[in-house]
């Protein structure tokens, strides 16, 4: 590529993305809610700042269901600290803004590992299912009719229930639910595009499979991707936090915003923060992807513009 | 074909519906063929799941027969168990008993296909007696919630669509995102909370025979079908109001309810009674969660708890039940919708046409 040719690039992609932003922030909920996920990756990125990760899974008894705001000494680091509970503290003492914003890593970790995954292996499959035909796509096609038949959830606990109770494993049983999904769209979007004028063109002039696919079908599958990916996240974090309230994901003394209202359950009468915190925590961050989400849809689907 | 295949858009009357069947149903229709089809493709995909299924339980680290006997076995007796239990038998072996039987006069059963997969040698349960037994309770909680949901869900639908971007309208977008986005398990903590401690209108642990307990499991399961039926509704409703013969209705001086009523919202229920099957199947798989909190004694907290006990048979049998069930309610479903939208059908006769005209 030349140095002119990758400027006109450049300047196009450019203009691109300010007119999807143009069409993206009309969207003034999108916006809040795009700034409230960046606000929660942040606090992600520097939990260990924040609030230091022995801190929040150590047990103080003496310190145990405070109420938001109660101050309490806590015996840390062979240490007396005079600590603030800012959000109160749970059963076992331990700071309940700490183990959020702990679970917050916990939690976009899993959203975004998830779905990465399952973009990459739902996607390959679905290329190879729609690009190729025939038995490939006959293969694929039936073995995502199956894993949709199996209700998520069960899917995901027997998963879990097989493979036994690890971090890793419940990336697996999360993202095996979302694989169809990528599939599905790669794969009736290629069967759309590659027959086209434009991509028999590329062929004709001698381009292999893997460069029509990358090049020329790639570029015309990212949007739906793209948005499909952002309610994904939201939902992924979802499906890890039902799975940890079961006792089938993360397990305390880890903290995770789903084992927390699991063990909170015992304790509602006496300490309703307990029930409160983690699950507004939970519904603002799937709320925010999803409207991402569909704000996302709006500004690059152009059927939609007006 | 008949003309009411291309009397279109609006005008579907009662009288077609009672007619679809009596004709579709002849031995070698279009529909016909249709369904025959569609039911022998149900036949590998549901021995897929059950394969699948099998699969995970067989790669579960569990040992039945250690289970069985306790810690303090010899090993000529645990090696006398996995034989009777047919555990050293290989893979497909074993899945092939699973699905058509084994012969055994202690641990024998007819197979998944006859329904019967024998006891669970944790509780010594008959396996299908207990999924049976526990079944029509997850059943009345599903049902329950996909009535609540369409109750509530299709006239706030109607609403939103009949006055778009108004307040109104707002208030019931975020409370649609809402309920999406809110994690069943915390609606219902949150519900239990007040209604049950506080309150204490509703118990916190709800059982199939008393209707007041089952209020709150009901109203927890149903919130998120409710959020998405309503956005459904909406949608397709908003879609409809903007065709031409509604507005040739309009220019007709019908006055705006038999509109809305009559002409618009027909149509606009066709993709709604889509996505309430659809619901139905994923609320049976919802109760899951929903049952645990509660302590329903329904097919989720069975399976749940046998999760918990590595009852492996159980957890197999209740698995494969529900995805069967699953599965055959989604197939209804998509038989349903081709009888009620007549346009449906009419692309299963001219298939390929279409196809080729859609390029």
């Amino acid at each position: 590529m030349s140095n002119q040719t990758f400027l006109r690039f450049f300047k196009r992609q450019s203009k691109n993305i300010s007119q999807f932003w143009r069409q993206f922030s009309r969207n003034k909920l999108a916006v809040a809610s795009l700034i409230l996920v960046l606000i929660f990756a942040l606090i992600a990125i520097f939990a260990d700042v924040l609030y230091s990760y022995d801190f929040v899974t150590s047990n103080s008894l003496e310190n145990a269901l405070l109420k938001p705001g109660e101050t309490g000494t806590v015996y840390f680091q062979e240490k007396d600290i005079e600590h603030t509970f800012i959000l109160g503290s749970d059963n076992y003492g331990r700071d309940i803004l700490g183990r959020l914003v702990h679970g917050a890593r916990i939690s976009m970790i899993i959203g975004f590992v998830t779905v990465a995954m399952a973009v990459v292996i739902g996607g390959i499959l679905g290329a190879i299912a729609g690009y190729k035909g025939g038995l490939f796509d006959t293969i694929i096609m039936r073995l995502t009719d199956i894993i949709l038949s199996i209700p998520t959830i069960l899917m995901s606990i027997a998963i879990v229930a097989a493979l036994g109770n690890s971090f890793f494993n419940l990336l697996i049983a999360i993202s095996t639910s979302l694989i169809p999904g990528y599939i599905r769209i790669v794969r009736a979007s290629i069967i759309s595009i590659k027959d086209q004028e434009y991509v028999e063109a590329a062929r004709v002039i001698g381009a292999g499979d893997f460069r029509i696919v990358l090049k020329h079908i790639l570029p015309n599958i990212t949007s739906p991707i793209i948005v499909q990916s952002t309610l994904n996240v939201g939902s992924s974090i979802l499906s890890a936090s039902w799975l940890s309230f079961l006792g089938l994901g993360i397990l305390p003394p880890k903290p995770e915003w789903g084992n927390m209202l699991s063990e909170a359950r015992e304790f509602i009468q006496y300490a309703p923060h307990l029930l409160f915190a983690p699950g507004i925590a939970i519904l603002l961050t799937v709320l925010a992807y999803n409207i991402i989400g569909d704000g996302l849809r709006d500004a690059l689907d152009p059927k939609l513009r007006r | 074909m008949p003309a009411l295949f291309i009397g279109g858009a609006g005008m579907l009357s009662n009288a077609d519906i009672a007619f679809v069947p009596d004709q579709y149903f002849r031995k070698g229709s279009v529909m016909f063929r249709y369904i025959m089809r569609r039911i022998l493709m149900l036949i590998p995909v549901l021995l897929g799941v059950t394969f699948i299924v099998f699969s995970l339980m067989y790669i579960t680290p569990s040992d039945p027969a250690q289970m069985m006997l306790g810690a303090n076995a010899s090993p000529a007796a645990y090696k006398q168990m996995r034989e009777d239990m047919g555990l050293d038998a290989p893979f497909i072996v074993q899945y092939g008993r699973f699905l058509f039987g084994y012969k055994h006069p202690v641990f024998g059963y007819k197979g998944l296909l006859f329904g019967d997969l024998g006891r669970s040698y944790v509780s010594n349960r008959i396996i299908f007696e207990l999924i049976l037994s526990s079944f029509p309770n997850t059943l009345i909680l599903s049902v329950g919630a996909l009535i609540l949901a369409l109750l509530l869900g299709i006239p706030i639908g109607i609403i939103s669509a009949t006055k778009p971007y108004s307040v109104a309208d707002m208030v019931f977008t975020v409370f649609a995102l809402l309920g999406a986005s809110m994690p069943v398990f915390w609606i219902a903590m949150v519900l239990i909370y007040t209604f049950a401690n506080n309150l204490r209108i509703f118990p916190a642990i709800a059982n199939p025979r008393d209707f007041l307990s089952l209020v709150l499991p009901i109203i927890t399961l149903s919130m998120n079908s409710m959020a998405i039926i309503m956005r459904m509704t909406r949608s397709s409703m908003l879609d409809v109001m903007q065709q031409d013969y509604i507005r040739t209705a309009r220019v007709k001086g019908m006055d705006e309810k038999t509109v809305v009523f009559k002409h618009a919202l027909r149509n606009a229920l066709i993709p709604v009674v889509t996505v309430a099957g659809l619901q139905f199947g994923s609320l049976l798989g919802g109760a899951v969660l929903t049952e645990k909190i509660f302590s329903y004694p329904g097919l989720g907290s069975i399976m749940v708890d046998a999760i918990f006990q590595k009852d492996t048979p159980q957890i197999l049998g209740s698995v494969c039940f529900v995805a069967i069930t699953f599965t055959v309610i989604n197939l209804a479903v998509d038989i349903l919708y081709g009888f009620i939208d007549p346009r449906i059908k009419s692309t299963f006769s001219t298939k390929k046409k279409l196809v080729r005209g859609n390029q």
